[in-house]
């Protein structure tokens, strides 16, 4: 599965524009201390800390996205730097909950 | 001089009540120590007391602030030299809280007091709580008002800028870190905050024995807020 295709399949909306990549399995966590320590290249990361950080820490650990749910907005600044980053970031009106549940669903179970 | 600059007085949900602020200034001469800050949990309530309370006591000087919880849940200590600009930063801090009353049965009471230990009011905010402020925000009001920003107990699993942040953010306006009575190896957390970020050891204190317990020593002429800023960015 891929970023664009979830992005269509579960209605999420794109903060910025990116090339399309690979997902490899799926984190859910709002300590960024718990993404660095757990998560893998590849894997998209639902959470609701929107600090900038969530970019440095995706960088750092090769996230393919990071999708904010629960309709939070990150700072014009944290797009900006996903941008830079080539991260492709993406929101959601949906609670991390109803959104790991989906993309179970979905087929993707790492 | 030696500089506690993290106690929290009874009006901290987790404070004890016997953290009067005039016992903190009492216990803070009898340790040694010659400059308290005061920051219980997002308020400045306490402050006007401890301001009275060592004018009593000669040879020690407060400052003022309050530990703040960020949006991120980050624990944020925020100092001033004056008083009535902690007062006022307590109380913008207060209005960013969730509404949500305390809870004195699961809490405890969160007393206001004066310097002789008279209870002047409850105050009922959930002060347990996280505001909605982020990090970046609350240093840029802090900073607006000749304040000093400094990361709270920043090796601790919880409630602090690497466990939520995973990495010192690189733009962050942070003034300095404190390191907890169990933060083991200096040399390791030395490594991870930027170089140029002084470090700082705090008390933390929520019972009267913890005041001193650690401190950060600076060599001062005076111990007025600004030597203070001066000094610790030479730390």
């Amino acid at each position: 599965m891929t970023i664009y295709q979830l992005t269509e399949k579960l209605n999420l909306k794109s903060l910025n524009k990116t090339d399309d990549v690979e997902v490899t399995g799926a984190f859910a966590s709002d300590l960024l201390s718990d993404v660095v320590g757990n998560t893998s290249a590849g894997n998209i990361l639902l959470s609701v800390q929107v600090h900038k950080n969530i970019v440095a820490v995706a960088s750092l650990v090769g996230l393919a996205a990071v999708i904010i749910t629960s309709g939070r907005t990150p700072d014009q600044s944290v797009i900006d730097a996903a941008q830079e980053n080539e991260l492709s970031l993406l929101s959601s009106e949906e609670s991390t909950f109803m959104l790991a549940g989906k993309l179970y669903e979905l087929g993707l179970r790492d | 001089m030696r500089l506690d600059l993290q106690i929290h007085s009874c009006l901290s949900p987790c404070g004890n009540l016997e953290c009067s602020p005039k016992k903190i200034a009492l216990t803070a001469k009898e340790k040694g120590l010659d400059i308290i800050a005061l920051t219980d949990h997002n308020t400045a309530g306490n402050c006007p007391a401890i301001c009275e309370a060592v004018k009593k006591i000669p040879g020690l000087t407060a400052y003022y602030g309050t530990e703040v919880t960020s949006s991120e849940e980050i624990h944020i200590i925020c100092l001033f030299g004056i008083v009535d600009t902690a007062v006022a930063f307590g109380n913008f801090v207060k209005s960013h809280l969730p509404d949500r009353k305390n809870d004195t049965e699961y809490f405890g009471d969160q007393p206001i007091v004066d310097a002789e230990e008279n209870i002047i009011s409850f105050e009922n905010a959930f002060l347990v709580g996280s505001t909605d402020l982020s990090i970046d925000l609350i240093a840029e009001k802090v900073h607006s008002n000749d304040g000093i920003v400094i990361a709270s107990h920043v090796d601790r699993a919880i409630s602090s800028i690497f466990s939520q942040l995973g990495l010192w953010p690189d733009d962050a306006k942070i003034d300095a870190a404190d390191l907890s009575i169990n933060s083991g190896d200096e040399a390791k957390w030395r490594a991870l905050i930027p170089k140029e970020i002084p470090i700082v050891r705090t008390s933390d204190a929520h019972f009267l024995d913890d005041i001193g317990r650690q401190f950060t020593t600076l060599e001062m002429k005076s111990p007025d807020f600004e030597s203070f800023k001066k000094e610790l960015t030479k730390l």
